[in-house]
């Protein structure tokens, strides 16, 4: 379709107060020879907004909108599908940020306009990826989380398919006597529900069940997975849209408890073992059978403990207290003593924790388990007591190890990979986590990246934990429950509503041809250029969400459904030739290309800042709204993700005479911030290795910057640009600029 | 190996401190807030967190032998900050009074004290004793002619009785403090005494005296000032009253004889002394019934029992005084039959009651400012 393009100029908001605005309206008209350039004083008004949809209605269909940041008055300058609109930042970059009628100010608002009109020229509205699709939700696994979200998305309207490995329904939650109080005033225990749970959903018509069977494999995207089953010998397939994976936890091995005496004595049990027996009936020491009289409880058994499990179970303080409750109602004169690091009784719990301290026979005491040991058929516990700091020694019937729980994630041994190396040698290489192959099979997924969702170090699934905790790195994929995080029945329950919504969203954007989040009005999506494709794999290997699968000559194979739009294979890819409608490696470079770069002894450097979308570019605004003025000699470009953007975007800057690059995005690490998983992490691998070939071609590598902030550092940005400014001062014009 | 410090819950002694007041002791978590806000507790193992947890775990030895509980007022600053509302006030309160009666022999008479019910016979108890030393003494009648009252007892030698039970008072008294004293310093024995060097104990036991008579400690409590007030007042209230009873005592030896002038020393003294008495006794009775916010410890039986004797035998003395001025002889005689009786109660009993703090607080005080704990 032929471009027919209007730039609008507004002079609103201070604008015209700092720009010479017929100046910037000859930019458009003399170097870029557009016909159509108007501007107006109040241009979201409503005589200014009938100017562009008269213009739109006569045809333009390519709007370059001068004004505020794109991420104000979006509603306004709305077009439509099928208009492509641009926005250049006039107002929080340019007006509010810099001295008004300056010579730099000026030139930076038509270097802007420059870029936004070379933008334009070549983006599309995007056209959204549409594809007949399922949306039916598969739940995997048939416990309290499982569950929840299996009757949560069928509520909400939707035909549910639940998997559950084992004959019957109910999972954990059907091993307990009781369970701790889920309702004001949080005193007394209750019944666990869990029979009338599994009649509801058996009743559900919506609901189809699945006991005793296995998933095969899943192959496919969201819309479209094609789910193989097995249930009792018999094969059955299903057409999937988006997928719960809720399939619980199993206990901390208490094998490796030795320490605490478990395997030792006898009368040593865990917490799980506690329970079974208030399930059958009486609680007795296993030596002998006699009901016990005195119980010491041993919090945090090889928990928050890096030489056993790291992290906090969250439930066994509960769980703990709610035992010590079985022990005093079976013999109101016996002797409970509870040994803890931290006391955790979250929200309402505190006044069950206050319920349980009443009771006359029940010792709580903050201390570190020193030994264990048994005489005279009693269990001896030595405690030293913090609060007191003494040591103290307890001699009673029976021990109760509160355990901890393993994400049914977490592989019992690291599995194992063979490759040949180049030298024809076979090498076995362990599979560390952040892998879709580092987990317990559960899915089967046949994507290139593994065959289940990728998990951190402790076998939980590797999500955006705050900003987005139900989504995995496989969009479609949502975990609830004790795989996800450990959690209490309560807990698991809300978790399993979160993620049946996520999976409910999932198949409607997928139905729209729009991506789930974070970029959730997206429709645009990558489209490969495979005539220069040199099957290096590096998109199929860098996407965080497994996006491509490869055919046998490795090919990239994209599954459209599966992309969260982040461009992280586009700034991979070394031939260039992934682009989206809107977002492309050729956009970004023309834009790089309209940047005047003024000769070095007129001393005005230039600097390109490539800033993420997610939280630096917002923050930016946010620095523009609280008009904290910065360096003028810089010129921004919003990115989707610090990861999108390619190597050949600073060659192309500095072979123009560009004296410095400056990246600034999301943390990452360990507690990282980025939005798309690994796309800042790649960007400061990637940065790294252009500093290398820098210093080879003896060209500063402090030119290059990455710079990592959160959306609430608004206020370090300016202080980022004038501190890069001043290095790039000292390091002198970029050489190149006189080639 | 190390000797195992096994503890072994005495859920009695947890059922006894919850029956004398302490029934909230179970709420506390141990934040240790209240050894925080108590401007008496040491920084160094400060109480009464601690007591808090021994009474919790109901490690009833550590209690007993631990000084600490008598070095708190009861101010009720803790109870005030306390965020479970545990009153460690409270606790601590029910902790001395459960060190009084294990302390105090014979145990028959402690118990008597664990419930109203055992009431009547208590009071019976002094009644047939003045009943027996006034029908040795002489012939359980009125005397005739000018209202004296010491004429009740005609026969000088008749002191001797009095004289016994002082003894026996002073016997049981001793014998508590001894063991306490005792009790103390084993504890403290391990670990040794932290902080600050040791003072020789008459240098420790006058520090002490200074500071009872200047009612320091309780100057520095925060939430019920009002007490240091009601305490100055029974305490020189009772100073008063035992200069005048001395004074009697130098008088008769003197041969002196009542009736005194009223503006004899003696006579000023006791008058003084009473009012200060009664007007203490009254703080202390309305301070219990008022409604305000930083108060709300409870009062237990064992705490009127002492408060209500003292105000009674004050209010009798003075009404004796009153009648015998309006000249009135049976009426006079009658009175102070009956303040006799109340005081032979509150001298038989001292010990067992919650006078007894008279001993212990001093003992702990003295033994605070001997190994440096005192702040």
């Amino acid at each position: 379709m032929a471009k027919k393009l209007g730039v609008y100029i507004c002079g609103g908001c201070g604008i015209s107060d700092a720009l010479d605005v017929d100046k910037l309206c000859g930019v458009a008209t003399k170097e870029f020879k557009v016909e159509n350039c108007k501007s107006h004083p109040f241009l979201c008004g409503e005589e200014g907004a009938k100017l562009i949809a008269q213009d739109i209605q006569e045809g333009t269909n390519t709007a370059v909108i001068a004004a505020c940041s794109p991420r104000a008055k979006m509603d306004v300058f709305n077009y439509g599908p099928s208009v492509y609109v641009e926005r250049v930042s006039l107002r929080e970059q340019v007006a509010w940020v810099h001295p008004p009628k300056d010579e730099d100010t000026q030139m930076l608002a038509e270097d802007y306009l420059r870029m936004g009109l070379a933008r334009a020229q070549k983006a599309e509205p995007p056209e959204p990826f549409s594809e007949t699709i399922d949306k039916t939700i598969l739940v995997v696994g048939g416990g309290i989380a499982g569950m929840t979200s299996a009757l949560e998305a069928a509520k909400a309207g939707y035909n549910v398919c639940l998997v559950e490995k084992e004959p019957s329904l109910g999972g954990w939650i059907a091993k307990l006597r009781k369970q701790y109080p889920k309702h004001p005033p949080y005193r007394e225990l209750e019944d666990t529900g869990i029979d009338a749970c599994i009649k509801e959903l058996e009743g559900n018509s919506k609901i189809k069940v699945f006991t005793g069977a296995e998933i095969e494999k899943i192959e496919g995207a969201p819309g479209m997975y094609n789910v193989s089953l097995r249930q009792k010998g018999a094969a059955t397939s299903l057409k999937i849209g988006s997928i719960v994976q809720a399939t619980g936890f199993k206990p901390y091995d208490p094998g490796k408890l030795e320490y605490l005496g478990y395997g030792k004595y006898k009368d040593v049990i865990t917490n799980v073992q506690m329970e079974e027996m208030a399930q059958k009936g009486k609680i007795t020491r296993p030596s002998d059978g006699q009901e016990v009289s005195s119980v010491a409880f041993i919090q945090c058994a090889g928990q928050r403990d890096p030489a056993h499990l790291a992290y906090c179970s969250a439930f066994c303080c509960m769980t703990s207290l709610k035992q010590a409750l079985y022990v005093t109602g079976q013999n109101p004169d016996a002797q409970v003593y509870i040994f803890y690091k931290d006391m955790r009784t979250p929200g309402q719990y505190e006044d069950f924790y206050k319920r349980v301290q009443e009771e006359p026979g029940v010792f709580l005491a903050k201390g570190d388990v020193k030994g264990i040991s048994e005489e005279g058929g009693k269990v001896t516990v030595e405690v030293y007591d913090v609060l007191l700091g003494e040591n103290i020694a307890v001699n009673v019937d029976l021990v109760v190890l509160a355990a901890g729980i393993v994400s049914n994630s977490m592989p019992e041994v690291a599995p194992k990979v063979e490759a040949v190396t180049p030298d024809g040698e076979k090498k076995v290489t362990e599979i560390v986590s952040d892998s879709g192959r580092y987990a317990t099979p559960a899915l089967h997924l046949q994507y290139r990246q593994g065959p289940e969702i990728p998990t951190l170090k402790y076998g939980f699934p590797d999500s955006h934990f705050i900003c987005f905790p139900y989504e995995t790195r496989r969009t479609g994929i949502y975990a609830a429950g004790c795989v996800r995080q450990p959690e209490d029945i309560a807990a698991s329950m809300d978790d399993a509503a979160g993620a049946a919504l996520k999976a409910i969203q999932c198949v409607e954007q997928t139905a729209r041809g729009q991506a789930v989040h974070p970029r959730t009005w997206d429709k645009s999506y990558p489209s490969l250029f495979m005539q220069r494709c040199t099957q290096c794999k590096r998109c199929t290997e860098e996407c965080p969400f497994g996006m491509y699968n490869e055919d046998d000559k490795f090919n990239p194979l994209p599954n459209p459904t599966r992309c969260r739009r982040c461009g992280i294979c586009m700034g991979s890819c070394p031939e260039r030739i992934i682009s989206f409608k809107d977002y492309s490696v050729d956009i970004i470079s023309s834009m790089l290309k309209v940047i005047q770069v003024p000769e070095p002894d007129e001393e005005k450097p230039r600097v390109v800042a490539f800033l993420c979308e997610n939280d630096a570019y917002p923050a930016l605004d946010m620095a523009g709204i609280n008009r904290i003025t910065y360096n003028p000699f810089i010129r921004v470009i919003p990115v989707r993700c610090l990861g999108s953007v390619n190597i050949v975007w600073i060659a192309d800057s500095l072979s123009k005479g560009i004296d410095g690059i400056l990246m600034i995005g999301c943390k990452h690490g360990d507690d990282y911030q980025c939005h798309f998983v690994k796309g800042s992490e790649l960007a400061s691998t990637r940065m790294g290795k252009v500093q290398e070939t820098l210093q080879r071609l003896v060209l500063e590598s402090e030119r290059i910057r990455v710079e990592e902030i959160s959306i609430s550092e608004f206020k370090k940005i300016p202080q980022i640009f004038d501190e890069f400014m001043e290095k790039i001062k000292s390091v002198g014009p970029n050489p190149y600029k006189e080639m | 190996m190390e000797k195992r410090n096994v503890i072994k819950p005495d859920s009695e002694f947890v059922r006894d401190v919850i029956g004398l007041g302490g029934e909230s002791l179970k709420k506390c978590f141990q934040c240790g807030t209240c050894s925080v806000v108590c401007s008496l507790s040491p920084g160094d193992k400060p109480f009464p967190r601690k007591e808090m947890m021994w009474a919790q775990r109901g490690l009833k030895d550590r209690l007993l032998k631990d000084p600490d509980v008598w070095l708190c007022h009861r101010c009720n600053d803790c109870t005030a900050y306390c965020p479970r509302d545990a009153k460690p006030g409270d606790v601590l309160a029910a902790v001395r009074s459960y060190a009084i009666m294990s302390y105090a022999l014979p145990g028959f008479l402690r118990k008597a004290f664990s419930s109203p019910m055992y009431l009547l016979p208590m009071l019976a108890l002094p009644a047939l004793l003045l009943f027996a030393f006034l029908g040795i003494a002489g012939d359980l009648t009125f005397p005739k002619g000018a209202i004296v009252e010491n004429h009740m007892i005609p026969n000088p030698d008749a002191y001797i009785g009095m004289a016994i039970i002082v003894v026996f008072v002073a016997v049981v008294a001793v014998v508590g403090g001894f063991r306490f004293w005792k009790g103390i310093n084993e504890f403290e024995a391990d670990p040794p005494p932290a902080s600050g060097t040791r003072i020789g104990w008459l240098k420790s036991f006058a520090f002490a005296a200074v500071d009872i008579f200047k009612h320091g400690d309780f100057g520095k409590c925060q939430a019920n000032k009002i007490n240091r007030l009601t305490h100055l007042a029974i305490f020189y209230g009772f100073i008063l009253l035992l200069l005048a009873a001395f004074l009697g005592a130098v008088y008769h030896l003197a041969g002196i004889e009542s009736p005194y002038s009223l503006t004899s020393p003696i006579k000023i003294a006791g008058n003084l002394g009473s009012l200060l008495l009664l007007a203490g006794c009254g703080l202390a009775i309305y301070r219990r019934f008022s409604t305000a916010s930083n108060n709300r410890s409870k009062t237990t039986y064992f705490d009127w029992f002492l408060i209500l004797l003292l105000s009674f035998v004050a209010i009798s003395g003075v009404a004796t005084e009153v009648v015998r001025l309006a000249k009135l002889s049976t009426a006079t005689y009658s009175v102070y039959l009956v303040h006799l009786w109340l005081l032979f109660s509150l001298l038989i009993y001292a010990p067992f009651s919650k006078g007894a703090h008279i001993i212990y607080r001093t003992l702990a005080m003295a033994y605070a400012k001997q190994v440096g704990r005192a702040v």
